[in-house]
């Protein structure tokens, strides 16, 4: 009797509904959190020195250069082929984030002074 | 003849470039102790190193800039027939120079600083410093190496260090002044009176190497280049090589520097080729340096700052032998130290110990009893109102010193060399030419 339970059937069909909700909430929250869960590195740029010469980062993962010094700096991020991306002027307080969005060894460095370079691989 | 090329060739020129400070974005203070050419800090010296290229990748081109400087000079005796042609015997005012300069990129590789100077004590143009300079980075033995080619017209205009007599203290001095016949060759005599070319390297940001060679103009030439004096000047047989050699490292708010440089030429005095030989003249230096950053995020914050420098000449004099009847040989020794204290990159007071001693030759230096020997001290305030992040005015630079040179020996004598201490008030004005 308690096979032929309609309720019983409504109940298990109900399951399948609310285990496929739970599925798809799940993975839109797992594309929505994705990027939250991306690793903030802060590199300080200070005496006109990057605070470190190398980081590894996974794809996404962002890194924020912060202008503590009291002058003007201009990110460039350079590719393995060499190719530069100009992130544009630094003024004094500002941060800026390039991206790295393709796996490779970058190459940072600031145009107006030559002793600022670092090495960024994103894997 | 020693005396004559001395008196003119320590008239110093002075540098100060808003042009760098245009194609860089950066405030004065950045590059300059005292936020005023031409003492430089650690980003100087890479600019320097990397030929005058590094910019924010704005348009700046061309990069021209211009720089005025008048002076009052009072010496303690007045100067008999004038201090120079067109001036008193004291007290005078003058507009010692007008320079404009072509200071940056000429392409993305390659760059210059390169002055003409308008001297309004000698009146006339003259071709000044030049240094143009290609850089490169690479690799050797795992650590970063900068090497680079420079073809320049000064020994030691093209070196990184204020220690050497291009660009060494005083950054500004009288040419309406006394000063003491006797110098090294390497100690300003070959400015703009030859021509080299060179090639260095900084390996793993520590040692320094660089060779270079030189070429006497001829007359003709340094005419054209209005380069003074032209008549009774030395002409140089060869080539004149010029060596540097230093280690530099910087930790914290610490930098400091030891290195040697020199050099070797082979000279018929005034120019008289009757002897048929040369003086050979060999110039051998050390010297050091070290800065002190109260803090280094802070372009405007105190710095000590400190050079020393000595240079051991050893003169075969085979030719001034027989032309003046001199030793056959003399030693010429200088040495200098000086220290400034930038306080907030505006005011700068800085003093400076100087002494030369040599072996007395009457017939070759010119002195009175033969000896070569001068001592003293230069006491200097500068005050820098601009250059700084937050100034009021951006585009133009100035600097007014006060300074005093007080002689305790004058050409060997110790007799009377007070009466050519120099009071000397200089106001020294920068700015970029459009």
């Amino acid at each position: 009797m308690a096979m032929n339970d309609p309720n019983r059937r409504r109940s298990k069909g109900g399951a399948k509904h609310k285990l496929a909700a739970v599925a798809v909430i799940a993975a839109v929250a797992l594309i929505i959190a994705g990027p939250l869960r991306a690793a903030i590195t802060t590199i300080d740029q200070k005496g006109q020195k990057f605070s470190i010469t190398s980081v590894v980062i996974a794809v996404g993962d962002v890194i924020q250069y912060q202008n503590h010094d009291d002058v003007t700096h201009d990110i460039m991020v350079i590719d393995e082929q060499g190719e530069a991306t100009d992130e544009g002027l630094q003024r004094s307080g500002e941060i800026i984030a390039p991206e790295f969005d393709h796996p490779g060894t970058y190459q940072v460095r600031c145009s107006i002074h030559p002793r600022m370079k670092m090495t960024v691989v994103v894997r | 003849m020693a005396a004559t090329l001395v008196m003119f060739s320590l008239a110093r020129t002075a540098q100060a470039v808003p042009s760098f400070a245009e194609q860089t974005g950066q405030p004065c203070s950045a590059c300059h102790v005292g936020a005023f050419g031409p003492q430089l800090k650690q980003a100087a010296r890479d600019f320097k190193l990397y030929g005058y290229i590094n910019s924010d990748n704005q348009d700046h081109f061309p990069p021209l800039a211009a720089m005025v400087q008048t002076s009052f000079t009072h010496t303690n005796a007045p100067q008999s027939g004038g201090a120079a042609p067109g001036f008193g015997p004291n007290d005078n005012f003058a507009a010692d120079q007008v320079s404009l300069f072509y200071a940056g990129r000429i392409t993305s590789e390659i760059g210059a600083f390169a002055q003409i100077t308008y001297d309004g004590i000698q009146h006339n143009f003259t071709m000044d410093n030049i240094d143009i300079r290609h850089a490169r980075e690479g690799s050797l033995f795992g650590s970063d190496i900068v090497y680079g080619v420079t073809l320049n017209n000064s020994p030691t205009v093209q070196d990184l260090w204020n220690s050497t007599p291009a660009w060494g203290f005083p950054y500004s001095s009288s040419g309406l002044a006394p000063t003491p016949a006797a110098a090294t060759l390497i100690d300003g005599t070959l400015a703009q009176a030859v021509v080299g070319a060179g090639a260095y390297a900084l390996w793993n940001d520590l040692v320094y190497l660089e060779l270079d060679a030189y070429k006497g103009l001829g007359r003709d030439v340094r005419n054209a280049l209005g380069v003074v004096p032209v008549s009774d000047s030395n002409s140089y047989d060869g080539l004149i090589p010029y060596w540097r050699a230093a280690l530099q490292h910087e930790f914290g708010q610490h930098y400091v520097q030891f290195g040697t440089y020199g050099l070797q030429a082979n000279l018929y005095p005034g120019g008289d080729k009757t002897a048929g030989t040369t003086d050979q003249i060999t110039d051998t230096a050390l010297d050091a340096n070290y800065q002190w950053i109260a803090d280094p995020d802070d372009t405007t914050s105190n710095v000590v700052s400190a050079h020393a420098t000595y240079i051991h000449e050893k003169l075969d004099l085979d030719a001034s032998q027989q032309l003046v009847g001199s030793n056959p040989t003399n030693t010429l020794s200088t040495f200098r130290a000086d220290v400034s204290y930038s306080i907030g990159a505006t005011y700068t007071p800085s003093v400076q110990y100087f002494r030369t001693r040599g072996s007395s030759d009457a017939a070759y230096w010119g002195t009175a009893n033969g000896s070569p020997d001068s001592e003293g001290i230069i006491g200097e305030i500068a005050y820098v109102p601009w250059g700084k992040p937050d100034s009021s005015v951006t585009r133009v630079n100035a600097r007014l010193a006060l300074q005093y040179v007080a002689y305790t020996k004058f050409n060997g004598t110790e007799q009377g060399a007070s009466k050519n201490n120099t009071i000397y008030l200089n106001l020294w004005v920068a700015l970029p030419w459009r």
